[in-house]
C-alpha cells in the first residue's frame, strides 16, 4: 500500500468535510526485543506496527484522533470525529499546520543491517555481553536483564498546506543491569549503547561498563554530609541535561514554568559550556530530515560559552512568538499529539580525559549513576541520590551510596569547572560526557 | 472479532513447534483526553488502537509477537513468529478452550464515560481551571482529563477463556503560583478504575482548590534542610514510597533473578512490627482495582508482609510456574504490544494505632513529607529516592514552615524497620499512580500517616 498516496487522500476529505487545515501523521514500522538470563534466551518480542493520527483545524481549533485501524470504512467516521472535536477546542490564531518552504535533504539514517540479520546473531550479540560482564569480575552474580533492541519504521506526513514527506529510519541498542554481590550486600550497575549503526554495536564494552559500575559502588556507605567537588560520568550527567531540556523548552518558557525563561542572552553556566541541539547528525538516534510536524530539522547553538542563545519551538509556540520554528515537535507515537523535545543535545567535550580531571580533585565524589527526579523545573532546585565512589588526593578509594546531590540547576551550571573528551549518547536525545562540578551539596549521615 | 475456533486455531499454530504453554490476548482500548492550558481547551482528542498478542512459554523462554494487523493472515503469521521460540515438538498440543466467561461484577460503574458528552467533559475541565484562577497568586493552569476503556479478552493452551471491560477515568491540574521572584507548582489529582460519577457535585473546584492552596503555600517556603532525622510520611499519597521501596522489591521477577534486597527473606521479620502491608486489587475504584489481571487470573488479596514478618511475593504466569507457587493475580501489562510481568495493583500499608495528633506531638523535632512528585528505586540494593514537593518543619510537636526542594533517600528494608508509629487514619493516594517498569501500570496504593526514627533529608541547608 502506498502511504503517502493514502495520507494525501484523508488530508483532501477533511477539507472537502468542513476542516480549514487537515495532517496526516502515519508510522509503520518493526520492532524486535531481545533478552537472555543464564546465557539462554529468556524472551523474544517481535512486532510490527501500523497507525496513525489525523489531525485537523476547525475555526482555527485543533481535533485529534488516532487508530490502528487503517481500514478504508473507518476514515469517514475518523474525520468526522476529528472535526467535532475541533469544534469543542478553544479558537486559537496560532493553531497552525507547517506550510513547507524548501525541500529537506535527506539523511542516511536507515541501517538495512539493522532489519535483515538474522535473530541468531542478535542472540549471539546479547550472550557475549552477559559472558564478559560475568567473566570480567567474581562479583557479578545474576542481571536484572540484558536485552538488544532494535526498531525499523517509515514515517509519512501530510498536510493541507502541501506537506507530503516521508522517510525510513533504523536503530538498535543494547544494555544490561548487572548484580555485585558481597556477602549480604548488593549492588546493580548499568551498561548501555544506542546506535545507528549494527556493526557499531559493542557488546563487550557494555557488559564490561555494567559489571564495572556494580563492582565499583558496592557496598557504599553515605558519607558526611558537606560541600565537595563532584565528577558526573556521561550516564550521570543524563538527567540535569534532562532537566536543561525541559527548561529550554520554548512552550514551558512561555509558561514561565522554567528557571531559564527569562534568560535569552545572559549568562547561566560556566565559560566552557557549550550546548548545541544537532537533529541534522546521522549518528545520532534523534536525527531525521523533518520533525514530526515536518519541519526540516537544524542544528542550533543553545548555550555558547555559557551564554544562553534561544529556546526549542514547534510551530504553535513559534508562530505566537513571531519567529521560524525550529524543527523539535516530537511525537512519541502516532496516538501522541506533538510536543517539544530536543533533538540531540549535545554537550560540546573539552580536551582532557576523565581520569586527568578526577586526578585534579583533592576530595570528591565521582557517580556513577543518580536516581530520582529531583528538579523543580521552576526554580530549578534539585536534589537526587547518587551512587558512585569517593576521591581522596585524585584517586578513588571507598564506595559511596545513600546519599543525596543538591543544589540549583543555575549554580551548578556556572560550577561546571571541567569538561571531559569522552561523550557518549546516553538515551533521551542527549550526548554528553564526563563533566565535573566544582562544588555540591553531599547530604549523607 | 475473533471467534472461538479462529482463537484455538491460532493457539495450535503457536504451538507447532512445543513449549507447553501459548496464549493469546486480544485488546481494543478507546480513550478521550482534554488538555487545558492558557485559558484555552488545547487539544480535544479521541482515539483507538486495537491488536492481538500472542505468547509461547517454552521452559524458561518467552516467544512475543503482536500485530496491529487484525486480518487472519496476520494473525497466522503473528502465531508462526511466537512459536519459534520453542524447539521441542514433541510438547506439541491442541488447544481446547472452555466457555467464554467474565468475571462477577461486585463494583458497577454508574456513568461510564464514553456516554458522557465531549462538551460536558470539556466544561469539567473548565470549571477546574475557573477555580484556580480565582486566586490572583496563580498564573498558570494546566487541566488533564482522560477516560480509558479496555476491553480484553485472554485464552490460553490449558483452555482459559475470560474477557473484561475496564473503565478507567482521571482528572488532574498543575497550577503555578507567583509572588514576586517566587514561583513554586501546586498539583492535585484524582482517578482510578471508576467511571464519571467520581466527577459529581464540586468535586472539580475541590481539585482546583487543593492544587492552589499547595502552590500558594510553598511561595514562602525555606530551604529544605540537609542531614538525618525523624521524618513523618503523610497519608494516602506518601504511600508512592511504600510502592516503590518496598513493594517492587517483592515482585517475583526481581526475587527469581535474585537482584532483590527481599530474596531469602520469606518468614523471616524483615522490619517493624507495626508494619503490614498487602496488595488488594479487590478494594474498587482505586488506581489499581482490577477484576482480572492480563493473563485472566482473578484479583486477589496478597499479604506481603505482616507484622514485620514477610509472607509472600507478587507472582505472573511465568514466575508462578518457576516455583509452584499459587497465581496472585500479579501479571498485568501495558498493552497487547507487551507480555505480561509481575506488577502491583492497589499496595497498601495498613492502619496502626496512632492518631496524626499523636504521632505529631511526639515528634519534637523533624520533617513532614507531605506530598511527593516522584520516586525511584534500585531494587537490587533497595535504594530509593523521593522527591518532597510539599514539605514542612516539625518542631516542637506541631507543623511550623514550608520547607522546599527535599527529597528522602533511604534503603526500603531500612526505613520499615525504623518506622516507630503508624498512624489510624489510611486513605488511598488520590487517583492512584502510572508504574513505569519497562512498561506502564495503573496502580493504586494507600496507607495511614506514619513516622520514621531517622531517614536522610536531601536538602541545601546544612546545620539548623
Amino acid at each position: 500500500m502506498n502511504y503517502l498516496e493514502f495520507a494525501q487522500d484523508i488530508v483532501k476529505k477533511a477539507l472537502k468535510s468542513g476542516a480549514d487545515q487537515s495532517e496526516v501523521y502515519i508510522i509503520k514500522g518493526k520492532e524486535m526485543e531481545i533478552r537472555t538470563a543464564k546465557m539462554k534466551i529468556e524472551s523474544i518480542k517481535e512486532a510490527r506496527k501500523l497507525g496513525m493520527g489525523i489531525r485537523v483545524i476547525v475555526n482555527k481549533g485543533i481535533g485529534s484522533v488516532y487508530t490502528s485501524n487503517m481500514k478504508q470504512d473507518n476514515i469517514e467516521k475518523l474525520i468526522d470525529e476529528s472535526i467535532a472535536l475541533a469544534r469543542e477546542a478553544s479558537e486559537d490564531k496560532f493553531n497552525l499546520f507547517y506550510k513547507p518552504c524548501s525541500v529537506p535533504k535527506e539523511i542516511d539514517i536507515y541501517d538495512e543491517k539493522i532489519e535483515q540479520t538474522p535473530i541468531e546473531e542478535k542472540v549471539e550479540i546479547v550472550r557475549i555481553m552477559e559472558k564478559t560482564a560475568f567473566e570480567s569480575n567474581k562479583m557479578i552474580t545474576a542481571s536484572n536483564y540484558v536485552s538488544y533492541n532494535d526498531e525499523t519504521r517509515e514515517v509519512f506526513i501530510v498536510n493541507s498546506n502541501g506537506l507530503s514527506y516521508s522517510y525510513k529510519e533504523a536503530g538498535c541498542g543494547i544494555g544490561g543491569e548487572f548484580i555485585a554481590t558481597k556477602g549480604e550486600i548488593k549492588q546493580s550497575g548499568y551498561g548501555m549503547q544506542i546506535s545507528r549503526s549494527f556493526d557499531k554495536l559493542n557488546p563487550c564494552k557494555v557488559g564490561k561498563e555494567g559489571a564495572g559500575e556494580a563492582c565499583l559502588s558496592l557496598g557504599g556507605k553515605p558519607v558526611k554530609t558537606g560541600k565537595f567537588s563532584v565528577v558526573l560520568k556521561p550516564e550521570a550527567c543524563g538527567s540535569f541535561l534532562s532537566g536543561i531540556a525541559n527548561a529550554i523548552n520554548g512552550r514551558k518558557c512561555m509558561q514561565r514554568n522554567s528557571f531559564l525563561w527569562d534568560k535569552q542572552g545572559e549568562k547561566i553556566g560556566s565559560d566552557i559550556l557549550n550546548i548545541i541541539d544537532d537533529g541534522t547528525n546521522p549518528e545520532w538516534a534523534g536525527t531525521s530530515p523533518v520533525d514530526d510536524e515536518g519541519v526540516i530539522k537544524t542544528k542550533r547553538e543553545m548555550i555558547k560559552n555559557g551564554v544562553l542563545q534561544g529556546f526549542l519551538y514547534d510551530i504553535y509556540t513559534a508562530s505566537k512568538k513571531g519567529i521560524t520554528p525550529t524543527g523539535n515537535a516530537k511525537r512519541p507515537s502516532y496516538a501522541a499529539d506533538p510536543m517539544i523535545s530536543p533533538n540531540n543535545l549535545f554537550v560540546m567535550p573539552g580536551d582532557k580525559t576523565p581520569e586527568e580531571i578526577i586526578s585534579q580533585i583533592d576530595e570528591g565524589f565521582y557517580i556513577t549513576s543518580t536516581i530520582g527526579f529531583g528538579i523543580n523545573p521552576i526554580t530549578g532546585d534539585f536534589s537526587v541520590g547518587a551512587c558512585g565512589v569517593w576521591i581522596k588526593g585524585g584517586k578513588f578509594t571507598l564506595p559511596v551510596a545513600g546519599v543525596t546531590i543538591a543544589s540549583n540547576m543555575k549554580e551548578m551550571l556556572k560550577n561546571i569547572d571541567a569538561i571531559a573528551n569522552d561523550p557518549k549518547e546516553v538515551g533521551n536525545g542527549i550526548i554528553s560526557p564526563t563533566i565535573r562540578i566544582k562544588e555540591m551539596t553531599i547530604a549523607g549521615e | 472479532m475473533l471467534d472461538k475456533k479462529e482463537i484455538e486455531e491460532l493457539l495450535d499454530i503457536a504451538q507447532e513447534n512445543g513449549g507447553g504453554f501459548a496464549e493469546l490476548y486480544y485488546e481494543k482500548k478507546e480513550s478521550d483526553i482534554i488538555s487545558m492550558e492558557e485559558n484555552k481547551i488545547k487539544s480535544v482528542k479521541s482515539g483507538d488502537s486495537e491488536g492481538v498478542g500472542i505468547r509461547v512459554i517454552s521452559g524458561d523462554k518467552t516467544g512475543y509477537a503482536y500485530s496491529e494487523d487484525l486480518s487472519f493472515d496476520a494473525l497466522k503469521n503473528t502465531a508462526i513468529t511466537s512459536s519459534k521460540i520453542a524447539k521441542d515438538k514433541a510438547k506439541t498440543s491442541f488447544s481446547r478452550l472452555s466457555p467464554k466467561r467474565k468475571p462477577v461484577l461486585v463494583a458497577p460503574i454508574s456513568i461510564p464515560p464514553e456516554e458522557v458528552k465531549k462538551s460536558e467533559k470539556v466544561s469539567l475541565v473548565k470549571r477546574v481551571n475557573e477555580t484556580a484562577r480565582r486566586d490572583d497568586r496563580i498564573k498558570q493552569v494546566l487541566i488533564g482529563y482522560q477516560d480509558m476503556r479496555r476491553h480484553f479478552l485472554v485464552a490460553n493452551s490449558l483452555g482459559l477463556f475470560i474477557e473484561d471491560t475496564e473503565i478507567y477515568t482521571r482528572l488532574g491540574t498543575q497550577v503555578l503560583a507567583i509572588k514576586g521572584n517566587i514561583a513554586h507548582p501546586g498539583m492535585a489529582v484524582k482517578g482510578g478504575y471508576i467511571g464519571y460519577e467520581l466527577y459529581k457535585g464540586d468535586v472539580p473546584e475541590k481539585i482546583a482548590q487543593e492544587a492552589v492552596d499547595m502552590a500558594t503555600t510553598m511561595l514562602s517556603a525555606k530551604e529544605a534542610p540537609a542531614g538525618e532525622m525523624p521524618v513523618v510520611i503523610a497519608r494516602g499519597n506518601g504511600s508512592v514510597l511504600i510502592h516503590e521501596a518496598i513493594g517492587h522489591g517483592l515482585e517475583a521477577d526481581h526475587i527469581q533473578k535474585n537482584d532483590s534486597a527481599y530474596t531469602d527473606k520469606l518468614e523471616k521479620l524483615i522490619c517493624s512490627e507495626l508494619v503490614t502491608i498487602v496488595d488488594d486489587p479487590t478494594i474498587p475504584y482505586q488506581g489499581g482495582s482490577i477484576k482480572i489481571d492480563s493473563e485472566g487470573t482473578d484479583a486477589t488479596r496478597t499479604v506481603l508482609v505482616e507484622k514485620g514478618i514477610l509472607k509472600g511475593f507478587m507472582y505472573d504466569y511465568l514466575t508462578a510456574k518457576k516455583e509452584n507457587a499459587q497465581l496472585t493475580g500479579n501479571g498485568r501489562r501495558e498493552s497487547f504490544k507487551h507480555y505480561p510481568i509481575p506488577r502491583m495493583t492497589n499496595t497498601c500499608l495498613l492502619n496502626g494505632e496512632s492518631s496524626f495528633d499523636e504521632i505529631l506531638k511526639s515528634t519534637e523535632k523533624g520533617f513532614y513529607a507531605k506530598k511527593f512528585s516522584g520516586g525511584q528505586v534500585n531494587t537490587a540494593s533497595g535504594d530509593f529516592t523521593f522527591s518532597v514537593i510539599e514539605g514542612y518543619m516539625i518542631e516542637n510537636g506541631k507543623i511550623t514552615f514550608p520547607v522546599r526542594g527535599a527529597t528522602l533517600i533511604g534503603n526500603g528494608i531500612e526505613v520499615l524497620k525504623n518506622v516507630d508509629m503508624v498512624g489510624n487514619d489510611f486513605i488511598f493516594s488520590p487517583g492512584g499512580g502510572v508504574c513505569g517498569k519497562g512498561q506502564h501500570a495503573l496502580v493504586g496504593h494507600g496507607q495511614p500517616t506514619i513516622r520514621v526514627k531517622k531517614l536522610v533529608v536531601g536538602g541545601t541547608r546544612i546545620g539548623s
